[in-house]
């Protein structure tokens, strides 16, 4: 286990992330909403519910093959605005899930959904699956779902592994508009190639905030994008030190370090003559 | 394991079904809560337990030998292995029943009223089973016959393992469909893309063939085909990996801390 008294400055500069994303909310809250620039992934849902109403086909929805935590949260909070858009349509949906804990959550999340939007009639209990909790078993019968029915559009959102490509490919096979994010960037490249929208990195958790326009969620967003300017400034400050005095050591000799130990001019002098 | 230990004999049995009795009392009241009762409830669980885990990492801690080797503890690490994570444990079996359950209906229903494909689902529910009764008896009960594990390990071993195998081997030919999309060359950006692969996978595979003539030293060394595949690894790809994952930490970090301190709408939260 990891403590405080281990690396202070680790604890004190996440109380600094912390605190920068806490006031941003807070102004948020107070009236002050800022602007969110367009993300074409998650302006792609509506288009891609809009043709599985026309096409008269369901939608597929996976969020991820972890159990429950935090990006899985975050896919439901994408999928219950697909499946509150879908009700409005009657469009059929089916959320797959490949843990036993995800799955209860997302019945009353998917329920509360149709409830939300004044039709829970349209609540199938069997829209919200549970396959199985192993891997490859779960990629064959999503694969086998998304060929039987024939799926419309895909939304791929959660922690992905190397099934990513099984579904995305498959998905693709039967013509499926396809919308995927996910926060592993080892399969972040499989979506680019094979989904129509990704939604790459940070963009996963501004969904919330995109698609509901809520204070408290795009002024976390803001506060995010303060402590990624906090981080960069450390990230310049930490090169700029390594550069000049060499601290981290290594194989190579820093240049600047060089350059100010005696007769360092005349040696880069001499190597840059030797070059030619 | 640790849990067995305490209790032997009948004990156990009664204390499993006590265990049982209280959850199913427990869940059942949980349910008859009204939605405007139900969400402050989970807040106040989600914040207590968000702050157990900051105090565990915050409190002082002080030197202690666990197998032979000093860790740092305060009085609520312990907390964590021997109360917290059997909980969460048995709350995941308890929930995998239901996840279970729903399967089972699910294919039962498709087999009973013969709907498409229901052959599929009898197949399902042969094979669940059959690993379940073997399953069980092969480790529930020390005295089985010796022909019970030689199934068990074939259907296991001889079946599952090998389609698991065959799944994932599907991937090689989905890899080469999906490059051959990703790398057609349609705009400059696809150039770069298909460039940079050419180069990637010819740096690790016999690429170093073709430029196996140029020195591997001095100045030389950086027209060599492996240089330009690590440079490309290293320097172009590495760096906006990093950088995207300074954001998805970041988005992770904001996101736990909107639910622990229950200002988070959407999904389970109330809009």
């Amino acid at each position: 286990m990891q403590h405080a008294c281990d690396n202070w400055f680790v604890a004190f500069f996440e109380g600094a992330l912390i605190m920068l994303i806490m006031v941003r909310i807070i102004k948020s809250m107070r009236g002050s909403i800022p602007f969110i620039r367009r993300i074409p992934g998650l302006n792609a849902i509506d288009e891609a519910i809009g043709r599985a109403t026309e096409m008269g086909k369901p939608i597929l929805m996976i969020p991820g093959i972890l159990g429950l935590d935090i990006v899985s949260l975050q896919a439901l909070n994408v999928f219950t605005h697909v499946t509150r858009t879908a009700a409005r349509f009657a469009t059929p949906i089916r959320m797959c899930v490949c843990d036993a804990t995800l799955y209860t959550i997302s019945q009353e999340v998917i329920q509360d959904a149709y409830q939300a939007e004044g039709k829970p009639e349209l609540y199938d209990p069997d829209s919200v699956r549970f396959l199985s909790d192993q891997q490859f078993a779960f990629a064959a019968s999503v694969a086998g779902l998304i060929q039987r029915e024939q799926v419309a559009a895909t939304f791929f959102l959660g922690s992905f592994f190397a099934e990513s490509l099984i579904f995305a490919e498959v998905a693709n096979s039967v013509g499926a508009i396809q919308v995927a994010g996910t926060v592993m960037t080892t399969q972040t490249p499989f979506f680019i190639a094979a989904c129509d929208y990704v939604i790459i990195g940070d963009e996963f958790y501004a969904a919330s905030a995109y698609l509901s326009k809520e204070p408290v969620a795009t002024g976390s967003l803001v506060g995010q994008d303060y402590a990624k300017l906090l981080l960069t400034f450390f990230i310049v400050l930490g090169s700029i030190i390594y550069t000049v005095t060499g601290y981290a050591g290594g194989p190579h000799v820093p240049l600047i370090h060089t350059l100010f130990a005696d007769g360092g001019w005349t040696a880069l002098l001499h190597s840059i003559r030797h070059l030619f | 394991m640790h849990n067995w230990e305490i209790a032997q004999g009948n004990t156990i049995w009664l204390a499993l079904a006590g265990v049982l009795l209280v959850t199913f009392i427990v869940i059942g009241l949980l349910t008859k809560l009204p939605l405007t009762l139900r969400r402050p409830l989970l807040s106040v669980l989600v914040f207590v337990s968000g702050l157990f885990y900051a105090l565990e990492y915050f409190l002082p801690t002080h030197m202690v030998l666990d197998h032979g080797v000093l860790v740092p503890e305060n009085f609520l690490t312990d907390l964590i292995p021997n109360i917290i994570n059997p909980l969460a444990q048995d709350l995941s079996a308890l929930l995998f029943g239901l996840g279970l359950f729903s399967l089972i209906r699910m294919h039962f229903n498709n087999v009973v009223r013969q709907r498409s494909g229901w052959v599929n689902s009898l197949a399902l529910l042969v094979s669940t089973l059959s690993m379940m009764v073997f399953g069980f008896w092969s480790r529930a009960n020390l005295h089985h016959p010796q022909w019970v594990d030689q199934v068990y390990h074939h259907l296991f071993d001889g079946v599952y393992q090998n389609m698991d195998a065959a799944m994932f081997s599907l991937i090689a030919f989905f890899i080469l469909s999906a490059s051959y999309r990703a790398f057609r060359i349609r705009s400059f950006e696809a150039s770069i893309l298909m460039t940079s692969a050419l180069i990637v996978l010819l740096g690790l595979s016999f690429g170093g063939l073709i430029t196996d003539k140029v020195p591997d030293y001095g100045l030389w060394s950086n027209f060599r085909i492996e240089t330009w595949s690590s440079w490309i690894l290293n320097i172009i790809s590495s760096p906006g990996l990093r950088a995207i994952d300074f954001g998805v930490g970041l988005g992770g970090l904001a996101m736990g801390l909107r639910i622990w301190l229950g200002i988070e709408k959407g999904a389970l939260f109330g809009d």
